[in-house]
């Protein structure tokens, strides 16, 4: 990013200061700058998804979403020459994935609003993922709870999860550079 | 984007299924793309409420997925099929081209509640025809 565009000339906090202190002054809120990007959720958003994540049958989910976003964007079988081919929730390559992404989400459940990915952003970028899959992911992820609940997946809970999993890639994407 | 016969096949058996309930997935879809995406909101400031039950939401939401499932019946000349409704957005309607995906991507979510299933092919599908339809219909605005 670049500090224009977190900092605008017309900011009032920084009418007083001269263009090296305002640059200045927009660099150290950065970080704060960043954070009021991000989406946050609501408490009642908060708990559907705690509840949400306690009652899906995790691995199974998470292979469902990984064999749609495989399938449906193929661009992000890219990295994934190891599993030879074999892209079904039921291979044994996916499985292994689901089991890895099923433990960052717990953790991700956990720390709703305040998720720390930064070494998993890097492991992500020293293998040289491409941040857009993990919006993919996300997106598979809404379709396959759209297809476990059905009209249960209210738009009030379908934004929930879509803000969730917009969380969940900002906080992958948070130490790429 | 080329779709091949299974795509096609696959995109005619989902408008077949849909063609009966635009009204009904229409407004939801829209209702959720209103819900997740409120900046879609500031397109429609006349109406008087932004979920599935209200008659406006109901009455748009009908009329794109009616044009949904027409473009279905022109996979092989869709960007002459949707000429007038591209220049209708690019130059009247002035729709930022970004919500076309926001909105495709809500319409898979709306489909996968409404539909008995949603393989990945199925969804590979429509995913790839809407995605020539957001194409489409941003083709004429500069």
């Amino acid at each position: 990013w670049v500090w224009s565009e977190i900092c605008s000339a017309a900011d009032y906090k920084n009418a007083d200061k001269t263009p090296d202190q305002h640059q200045l002054s927009c660099a150290r809120s950065s970080s704060e700058r960043l954070t009021d990007k991000m989406v946050v959720l609501t408490k009642e958003e908060l708990s559907y998804i705690v509840e949400i994540w306690s009652q899906v049958d995790k691995k199974l989910i998470t292979a469902r979403a990984l064999e749609r976003v495989f399938a449906v964007y193929p661009w992000t079988t890219r990295l994934f020459s190891k599993l030879n081919g074999k892209f079904k929730a039921t291979d044994i390559g996916v499985q292994e994935h689901a089991a890895k992404v099923v433990s960052a989400l717990d953790i991700a459940v956990k720390n709703i609003n305040n998720i720390n990915f930064k070494q998993l952003s890097s492991d992500h970028q020293n293998i040289g993922v491409d941040t857009q899959n993990f919006k993919a992911l996300g997106q598979t992820f809404l379709v396959e709870l759209a297809l476990q609940y059905k009209l249960k997946f209210t738009p009030k809970k379908h934004a929930a999860a879509h803000k969730f999993f917009k969380q969940v890639a900002e906080a992958l994407s948070s130490s790429y550079h | 984007m080329v779709l091949s016969e299974a795509n096609k096949q696959e995109i005619h058996h989902v408008a077949d299924l849909i063609k009966s309930k635009t009204a009904v997935l229409g407004a939801d879809a829209l209702a959720r793309l209103f819900e997740i995406h409120p900046q879609t909101k500031t397109y429609f400031p006349a109406f008087t409420g932004y979920d599935a039950t209200n008659a406006q939401v109901i009455a748009h939401g009908t009329k794109v997925f009616d044009a949904v499932v027409n473009a279905a019946g022109h996979l092989d000349d869709l960007p002459h099929h949707l000429e007038k409704l591209a220049k209708k957005h690019g130059t009247e309607l002035l729709v930022d081209p970004h919500n076309f995906v926001l909105f495709s991507n809500i319409i898979v979510v709306t489909l996968a509640i409404h539909l008995p299933t949603l393989t990945p092919a199925t969804h590979t599908a429509v995913d790839k025809f809407l995605e020539e339809i957001a194409h489409q219909l941003s083709s004429k605005y500069r």
